[in-house]
């Protein structure tokens, strides 16, 4: 089945919603989108992996069309409320593949139950030093607040340009309305991600690991700084700013693909 | 509790809001370019009162999309009773507004035994030549542009229909609208080439009308009522976004409509 279908998932919390695609006994990725876009960003990514993978993308709360939370004490938490999705799904063993802040969120899902992480997959990963979490916690907490003369919409889609969204009015479309749908949720996982120490998470987390970025991405600063924390890690550069899903699919699912098939025999059976 | 949730069909995902309540089900059908979400506050204010499944159209909000421009507004019918096949609901009552209105009456023209009453807000019963009036001013689509201007345009356009007297409410709207530029035009294409009058005329079941006097459509209220002088009928406050600005006018409209019926 290579269609991608929509759900929704009940958690203690409210409703997750995910879009799937895959056959049930094939090996499961779960994806985790960037802030503030939704499951929608692995579209494409899904369509080209679906032959051989079952995928899962969730939209996290506060995102899409999942709940939306009034906080978001840390990243840690939004891994929690998401292992409560996967778990509601009856997924059991899986890899993990975040994008921006899907990837703080999938490192804390991977050190919270390593033992049913197969592998963890990082699109940009953000591991910031001390001073640019202190830095970045002042400068990206700007919300895009819905004010009466709709200047705000014009500034959503000029910041999206500015980060890559404009390659295609479709993509700018959709980012503008995931972007403006979490304009509360935004300040709120933006917080979380500067609160991280993802730099200790990363050095600590455990399965194989691959790290993933495009040279045009905003994060592409930290890529270096992440392959140095972790030598052992796989690592391919993709294209597409940042939003190489969109963007740059074919060959983002094909690093996936190929670094999930090298993962050992025994560990690649199906969730 | 509203839960959301999609109805499979052969033509794609259907998206819903779902309420669990006694008795049959209210089907609620929004307008161009809303979604379901314009029925949440009726809902709540009718939590425990009444079974409600407020569909997104296909098209808008979370439905899909259709992959090209459907043939008729009763094709947006069939797919709705197809919809409503695979949620298992058999007969319903039918509460809609504008373009939901334009579907109604064709879903209870196909299917006049399984709906029960309808209740409309902002019947459309247009004349030819006015419809092509109005295909002028509500066909044109907010196609995205590259400067983004299309999206001062399209919250202007919103705050000429009345949605500003809730800036969430207008918030949300663009949002709807953005999403749904192609859904927009496909809809309102169908709605002007409807001859609406003629299914409204067939209705055989209890109808309410209703109507707020700053509405696009309250100028053919009055005609509504002159075609049918055997349905109930209420004015409303809130522009063309009564179930939002005038929740308390709406639920009062519609809860008496349904115990002077006994249904």
């Amino acid at each position: 089945m290579n269609t991608v279908t929509r759900g929704y998932v009940s958690t203690p919390g409210g409703q997750v919603h995910y879009r799937t695609a895959g056959a049930a006994a094939a090996p499961t990725i779960a994806f985790f989108h960037q802030t503030a876009s939704s499951s929608r960003m692995f579209e494409l990514m899904m369509a080209e992996l679906s032959s051989s993978f079952r995928c899962f993308a969730f939209d996290t709360p506060g995102f899409g069309q999942s709940w939306q939370p009034t906080e978001v004490p840390s990243v840690a938490w939004l891994g929690d409320r998401l292992i409560e999705a996967i778990d509601a799904l009856g997924i059991d063993r899986f890899v993990v593949c975040g994008h921006h802040t899907g990837g703080c969120v999938g490192l804390e899902i991977a050190l919270a139950i390593p033992q049913r992480v197969r592998a963890l997959s990082i699109i940009g990963p953000v591991t910031p030093n001390s001073e640019e979490r202190e830095q970045f916690g002042r400068v990206f907490l700007q919300p895009f607040v819905p004010d009466s003369s709709g200047a705000y919409l014009q500034t959503a889609w000029d910041y999206l340009r500015t980060i890559g969204a404009g390659a295609t009015l479709d993509l700018h479309t959709a980012e503008l309305v995931d972007h403006l749908i979490a304009w509360r949720s935004t300040p709120l996982a933006f917080g979380a991600v500067w609160r991280q120490d993802a730099c200790a998470g990363l050095a600590k987390v455990s399965m194989p690991l691959q790290l993933m970025c495009s040279r045009d991405d905003v994060l592409w600063p930290m890529f270096a700084r992440a392959c140095e924390l972790r030598p052992d890690a796989a690592t391919a550069i993709v294209a597409g700013g940042d939003f190489q899903p969109d963007r740059d699919p074919i060959n983002v699912a094909r690093a996936l693909a190929d670094f999930v098939n090298t993962l050992p025999a025994h560990s690649r059976t199906a969730g | 509790m509203i839960q959301k949730g999609y109805a499979n069909i052969a033509a794609g995902q259907v998206h819903y809001r779902r309420q669990h309540g006694p008795g049959l089900p209210v089907i609620c059908l929004h307008q161009t370019a809303s979604s379901g979400a314009m029925w949440v506050k009726v809902m709540e204010q009718m939590a425990g009162e009444r079974a409600f499944i407020a569909f997104d159209t296909p098209g808008f909000g979370g439905s899909f999309d259709p992959p090209q421009l459907p043939p008729s507004i009763g094709t947006y019918a069939e797919w709705l009773l197809e919809a409503i096949d695979a949620l298992g609901v058999g007969q319903f009552h039918i509460l809609c507004h504008h373009t939901g209105a334009c579907i109604a009456v064709e879903m209870t023209s196909r299917q006049p035994e399984r709906v029960t009453s309808v209740a409309m807000i902002g019947p459309v019963p247009l004349t030819e030549a006015e419809r092509n009036e109005y295909k002028k001013h509500y066909s044109t689509p907010f196609s995205p542009t590259a400067a983004g201007e299309y999206l001062n345009t399209t919250w202007d356009y919103l705050r000429g229909l009345g949605a500003h007297g809730d800036l969430a409410l207008h918030h949300r709207e663009l949002l709807d609208t953005a999403r749904a530029y192609m859904g927009r035009f496909m809809a309102y294409t169908n709605v002007w080439r409807q001859d609406f009058t003629t299914p409204f005329m067939a209705i055989r079941v209890p109808l309410l009308l209703m109507c707020a006097t700053d509405d696009v459509l309250w100028p053919f209220f009055g005609r509504s009522k002159e075609l049918r002088p055997d349905a109930d009928s209420a004015v409303l406050k809130g522009a063309n976004f009564e179930p939002d600005l005038d929740p308390e006018g709406v639920v009062a409209a519609y809860r008496g409509f349904l115990k002077k019926h006994g249904l």
